[in-house]
Order: structure tokens, then sequence, then C-alpha cells
């Protein structure tokens, strides 16, 4: 293993930030209190240590105090607008180095300094190198901490957005508005059981935004009317069923629209495009203590090497979200044809 | 002045009786030559009756409107009839293709009518130029079609396996499709329009409504007289019709 030489003399962290994730994590100067907590701290040492210890050039020697301070001011407020900075990280190894330097080279050359005046400085030197270390790493892992925080609030809001789309597919609000149009239209006795399932399709899909589960029963429902609307617009092209275990099957939990979405996938991809129509089986079982979901249809199957669509995939990272590795999303086709589509998950009845 | 003649198709049944009176309403000198209720359908009836406008689905099993568009190939102008949310859509409002939206609006439709009233005269293109590059962009967006590997044909008692690549060519006949492979012949119940939805039109040639032939058996296509033509086989007798809207994909280089 190489050995990583920045660590070994700098002890510090090696990420760089770019501008705009700076921008991103630090979006605000340094607050007002900060700037007077750091001038204090400036003053007092200065002042202290310039009455304690100064010797016969007291006053110089309070200026180069003072000088100093501002220039490790500078380097620490670069820091804390840019932990990752080069300047910054050098400034941390250079500064005690060359006030070191600088204190033993003075204390030969300059006449009547006083040893208290050199220790003076060496301490600040220590002092300002530890104080530079602890900006850079504080403010590194705070940079960092933020980025991730406002990634993870992204993916978040992304995902909500996601559902909200999947939930409520245009082409197919539309498409059975076309149909009800038409049947209400020509006075056809279909149009009042269309309503009816549509009306229920929504009632059961819109409340699905603000909940984090949802019930497997109360899924199905949607599941059912979808179901029911697409019956009416598809005739005998479709033919389906719902079979709900009653129990721990029907009452487990499960990140909403994740049944709906494997459904509507069914249809989308199993019945509407086979030209004889196919049938849409969904189960819901608990086996050995796992949740076990399948959505099977007798279409086509699903096509050799095909990625998986927005639908899909959005379902597998909801899936990942509450359950992380304990759940899986398998889509098959079995020997016998068709297409399966498979959720097991751990049986999580009530919210930890 | 001769009456258009116009094809629909919609999978589904309420959208495509709507847009058959929406239809009557707006343009009553038509003739709705044929109802199609799926892709392949519409595209058989498109050889069959030859209609000058084609108002198509998008999403139908089979082929997609897109599709059957392709294949039209500029022989009738088309309209494509689709609902709100279709991917489709932006490339059209880019483009010159002419669409209408579900549920269909009568006044909409009637304006697409007009539009496309003045390249039904006798000599005008059917379809704006960039039409077919743009439809090949688009079927390609709505992903591969599974295709046939293998054909199960019946005989006797016995279910032949025959893989599509030893099938030397389809031909309807009544209610059945003979295919004729290298190993003989046999007859299936699957419809030609439908077995040309699954397969490889790049190996699969349709030449003739009721003939499909696998191109790397074609040895010379033959010019009879004026509008008739027929292909002949590599050390074969048969010999294959043409008919008019394929004779363009054979012409010498």
């Amino acid at each position: 293993m190489a050995l990583d030489w920045r660590t070994v003399f700098m002890m510090l962290p090696k990420r760089r930030f770019s501008a705009a994730e700076l921008q991103r994590a630090i979006p605000d100067p340094p607050s007002l209190s900060l700037k007077v907590a750091v001038a204090i701290n400036v003053i007092v040492p200065v002042v202290g240590f310039t009455w304690a210890f100064g010797g016969a050039h007291r006053l110089a020697f309070g200026a180069v105090l003072l000088l100093i301070m501002l220039v490790v001011v500078a380097a620490l407020a670069l820091a804390w607008r840019d932990p990752g900075h080069r300047i910054a990280h050098g400034a941390y190894v250079t500064l005690p180095l060359a006030l070191g330097l600088g204190a033993g080279i003075a204390a030969k050359v300059v006449p009547g300094l006083k040893t208290t005046e050199v220790v003076a400085i060496a301490l600040i030197a220590g002092g300002a190198s530890l104080a530079l270390w602890f900006a850079i790493v504080y403010r590194h892992k705070y940079v960092e901490m933020r980025l991730a925080e406002l990634d993870e609030r992204e993916r978040r809001v992304d995902m909500a957005r996601q559902l909200a789309q999947a939930q409520i597919q245009p082409h197919f609000l539309f498409n059975s508005l076309a149909s009800l149009q038409h049947w209400v239209r020509t006075r056809d006795e279909r149009a009042a059981p269309l309503l009816d399932a549509l009306t229920g399709f929504l009632r059961a899909t819109l409340p699905l935004f603000d909940r984090p589960m949802l019930r497997v029963v109360d899924e199905a429902q949607a599941a059912r009317e979808y179901l029911a609307v697409m019956q009416l617009r598809l005739g005998d092209r479709l033919a389906w069923s719902v079979a709900i275990d009653e129990g721990d099957a029907a009452q487990a939990l499960l990140p909403p629209g994740l049944l709906l979405t494997l459904v509507e996938n069914a249809i989308e991809h199993g019945v509407q495009r086979t030209l004889a129509g196919a049938e849409v089986r969904v189960s819901a079982q608990v086996h050995a203590g796992r949740l076990c979901l399948a959505v099977h249809d007798t279409g086509p199957g699903p096509a050799r090497a095909s990625a998986d669509g927005v639908g899909l995939s959005n379902a597998r990272a909801r899936l990942a979200q509450a359950f992380g590795d304990a759940a899986t999303l398998t889509v098959q086709g079995p020997p016998a044809g068709g297409c399966v589509a498979r959720i097991e998950c751990p049986v999580l009845l009530s919210l930890p | 002045m001769n009456t258009p003649t116009v094809l629909i198709a919609d999978d589904e049944e309420a959208p495509r009786a709507q847009l058959l009176a929406a239809l009557r309403r707006v343009w009553p000198e038509a003739r709705v030559v044929a109802e199609c209720v799926n892709g392949v359908d519409a595209w058989d009836a498109f050889l069959e009756h030859e209609p000058q406008v084609a108002l198509l689905d998008i999403r139908m099993p089979g082929l997609t409107g897109i599709e059957v568009a392709q294949r039209i190939a500029g022989r009738a102008a088309v309209v494509f009839v689709t609902a709100f949310g279709d991917h489709a859509l932006a490339a059209f409002d880019a483009g010159a293709v002419d669409y209408v939206m579900k549920p269909v609006d009568p006044d909409r439709l009637a304006q697409a009518v007009e539009r496309l009233r003045p390249r039904l005269v006798q000599g005008a293109a059917l379809a704006p130029e960039g039409l077919q590059a743009l439809l090949s962009q688009l079927a390609g967006l709505s992903g591969k079609r599974a295709l046939l590997d293998v054909i199960q044909a019946g005989v006797g008692k016995e279910v032949r396996l025959i893989r599509t690549d030893e099938v030397i060519y389809f031909e309807a006949d009544s209610r059945y499709t003979r295919v004729v492979h290298e190993g003989g012949e046999a007859l299936i119940r699957t419809p030609l329009k439908e077995l040309l939805a699954q397969l490889d039109e790049t190996r699969f040639w349709q030449v003739h409504r009721s003939v499909i032939v696998n191109q790397r058996w074609i040895a010379a296509a033959v010019r009879v007289d004026e509008g008739q033509m027929h292909l002949t086989l590599r050390g074969r007798d048969d010999k294959l019709p043409v008919s008019r809207h394929f004779q363009t994909q054979f012409k010498g280089q």
C-alpha cells in the first residue's frame, strides 16, 4: 500500500471542493458574531503578550505580533470559505515553520530581544498551526456532510416528484376520459361504471403522495380500480384477478405506488401490446416470514436484454429506500410464457 | 371530384367510435374505407384499400401508429391521434407532423382536415418532407419488438419447429399462412399480417399484401410489363408477385 505523504505530514483531508459545491454548502459569508469573536481572539493575545513579554522594543514587538495574527486570520478565513484550498493547507505547514525560523533568527540578530518575546512568538506559531488545523478539519467535515445532506434531500424531492408522475399517468387519464366522453354522448351504459371506476382510482391514488407507507390491501384497492377502468376500455382483451391473502399479507406496509406500477407495466407491456389481449393476475402472500407480491401477465414476456423503464427503476429505488438489501424486485419471463414481476420483502406491520 | 378515402385506426373501441363520429361531422364527403383495431390491421387495410388519408392512434398492438406511418411512406396523408403525455408529441410539435389529441375535439379535427385537403389534389406530395426521417427516429425510441425465432407448425399429430432463418417465404392462403422453408412446407394459423410484426424487416421483405420473402433467397426482380413485377428465387422454380407498392424497393444501383 502506498503511503500518502499529505496525510503523513499534514493529517489533512484530501478532497477538494468545486466552486459550485462550496456555493451550495456555504452560501452565506461568516456571521458578524463570528467576526467579532475572531477580532477578540486577535486583540487580546496581541495586547496581553505585548504588555506581559515586551522588552525594549515593545511597540515594534506588538506590531510584529499583530502582523503575524493578521496573516493567521487571513489563512483561517480562507480555510473557512474553502477548507480544501491548497493555500490554506500550505499555510498550516509553512506558517509555524516560518514563524519558528523567524523567531530563531531574530533571537540571534536583533540586539536586546528578550527570550520571553521569542517564546511568545513560538507560542503564537504553535497556536496558529493548531487553530488552522482544527478550522480546516472541522470545516471540511462540515462541508462534506452538508453536501451529502443536500444530495439526500434533493433525491427525496426527486423521488416524490417521480412518484407523483408515476401515479397519475396523463396518457391513462386522457384515454379514459376519451372513452368516457364518447359513452356519455352516445348514452352507452358503460359510462356509469367507467366513471365509478375512474373516481375510485383517483380517490385511492391521490392520497398516496402524503404517506410514506401504505397497507397492501389499500394499494390493492387502487390496482383493482385501475384494472376495472382498463377492463371497460379494453373489453375482452383483458381478463384480471386480484388475490390478496388475509392477515399479514393484507396488512403489511409497502412504499406507496409499487404494486400499481407493476400492474400498469403488465397492462402496458403485456396486454396492450398483444393483438389477442392477455390476462393479469395479482397476488399477495406471506411465505416463510416474507411478503411476496406477484403480478403475472400472459403477454409476450419481457423483451430480451431490456433496461428498466422509469416506473420500474423508480420502484426499485423506493423499495431499496424502505428496506435496503432486504427487499428484491425481479421481472422474469417464465418458460410457460408471459411475464412475472415479483416483490419480496420483510413483513412490516407498523412503522418503527 | 373524387371522394376522399380515409382509414382510421385505434385499438380501443370508444376512442375509435368517437373519432369516426367526429370525422363524419366535420368531413361528411369523406368515405371511411377501413376501421382498424390494431397496427397490423391498419397496414393490411392500407394495402387493400389504398386510402388517401390515414388517422392513426400511436400506441397500438402489432405495429405502432408510427411504424404504420413509416410503412405507408408518404403514400397517404397521415394524421396521428394520441392522448396527452405521449413521448412523440414533442417531436411532432417540432416537425411537420399533424396530430389531434384525444379526446378528439371536432374543431381541431376540422382544422387538421382543412390542412390536408390541398394535399389530396392529384400529384401533390401527401407527406411533408423529412417525415420519414422523423418517423424512423421515433420508431427507434419506442424500443425493440420481440422477434420470432421459431415457428411452430402443426403437421398431423406432430408440431414441427421451423427456425425463421430457414424460411424461404410466407404466403397468405385464405385462412392460413403457407410457410415455405428449406425442409418443405407447412401451414400455420397465424395470419400473415400478424407475422409481419414479429419478423426482422431487414431480412424479411414484404413484397405483396400476401407475400413476405426472406431476402437471402431472392435471385432477381423481373419486370414483366408496366406495373407488373415478380421475383425469382435461388434454385427454386417459384415466382413471387411484387405488387405496385413494393416495387420501388427493387431499383438497380
